[in-house]
């Protein structure tokens, strides 16, 4: 037994709920077991209703949502990965010949040039703002 | 019914919403409150439900999951709001508690029912959210203790210290407040 609890007043306090539990509301009520009889049928009481009554069919209609939202992006992230699946296999199969073609290894540096241009183009522009 | 919503069969996720929007509100109700908040609370809940279901083990009942889901979703708005869940426990103040409640105090002869059942509403919402939704799982929605203790993750023992001094402290709220009214019912 939990030594904080006064087992007399315990028992008394069960008693009462049980008693509420087998006769909810009975009026033949036992002197001694009223103020907990009364207290375990207000609690039994239900609560006032604050959900709206078509609150279930719009948390379907969320979920369904949500369910379509999640679908956009796994098809979006399978679609990522496709690209660079794709973009790796096509270096790897024309990798070689890019670097040996009639601009002879230039592509390095095209690319080095394209980023540098594009990294000068935004620092431009916040400087400007 | 589990299955049904995993399999995402239409409708199943209305009827699992429709069988425990009571349960999800009266935990969420008593412990957050407001009514916008607690609506808010319980939508969060199901959305949860709807994502997590796939994680539902079978090792307890459904009631008990959602129930903890509920809770758990409850207990993380009232840490935003830095609402505390117990007020701070007093051996002496319950002591003085046991004392002053008297045995031979009739609360039904010297009120009458209804006037009592607001006093008590009123009590309840007095109490710290932590004792009132273990008031309501106990009573209303007539759980059992390990179960309780299951969906709040506290211990079996001091879910019983909770029920025992909060009902304690009803009646004293009762009967101190009847004693002051009752010069009056004497006179009437």
């Amino acid at each position: 037994m939990n030594p904080k609890i006064n087992e007399r007043e315990w028992l008394a306090q069960q008693i009462a709920v049980w008693r509420e539990q087998a006769a909810p509301g009975s009026g033949d009520i036992d002197a001694r077991d009223r103020p907990y009889r009364l207290i375990a049928r207000g609690l039994r009481e239900p609560l006032p209703a604050g959900l709206p009554a078509n609150f279930a069919r719009r948390m379907a209609a969320r979920a369904a949502a949500a369910e379509a939202s999640r679908f956009e992006v796994c098809a979006l992230i399978g679609l990522m990965a496709t690209l660079a699946v794709c973009a790796v296999a096509m270096v790897i199969r024309f990798g070689g010949e890019w670097m040996a073609g009639p601009s002879g290894g230039g592509w390095p540096f095209a690319l080095a040039a394209c980023i540098g241009a594009s990294w000068l183009i935004d620092q431009w522009k916040r400087r400007v703002s | 019914m589990v299955e049904a919503v995993l399999a995402r069969r239409p409708r199943a996720f209305e009827k699992l919403v429709r069988e425990y929007q009571g349960l999800c509100w009266h935990i969420v109700q008593r412990m957050v409150r407001d009514p916008d908040d607690a609506r808010e609370v319980c939508q969060n809940t199901f959305m949860r439900v709807y994502r997590h279901l796939h994680q539902y083990r079978f090792d307890s009942t459904l009631k008990t999951w959602i129930a903890r889901v509920a809770y758990t979703a409850a207990l993380r708005h009232l840490e935003r709001k830095r609402i505390p869940l117990v007020e701070a426990a007093d051996e002496e103040a319950q002591r003085v508690l046991l004392e002053s409640v008297s045995d031979d105090v009739d609360l039904e002869a010297v009120c009458d029912e209804e006037r009592a059942a607001t006093r008590l509403r009123a009590a309840i919402e007095r109490l710290a959210p932590l004792p009132r939704v273990i008031l309501t799982l106990y009573h209303l929605e007539e759980i059992p203790i390990p179960e309780i203790a299951r969906i709040t993750g506290v211990a079996d023992g001091t879910i019983k210290s909770h029920l025992f001094r909060s009902r304690l402290r009803l009646r004293q709220l009762l009967e101190a407040e009847e004693s002051e009214h009752e010069p009056e019912n004497q006179r009437t």
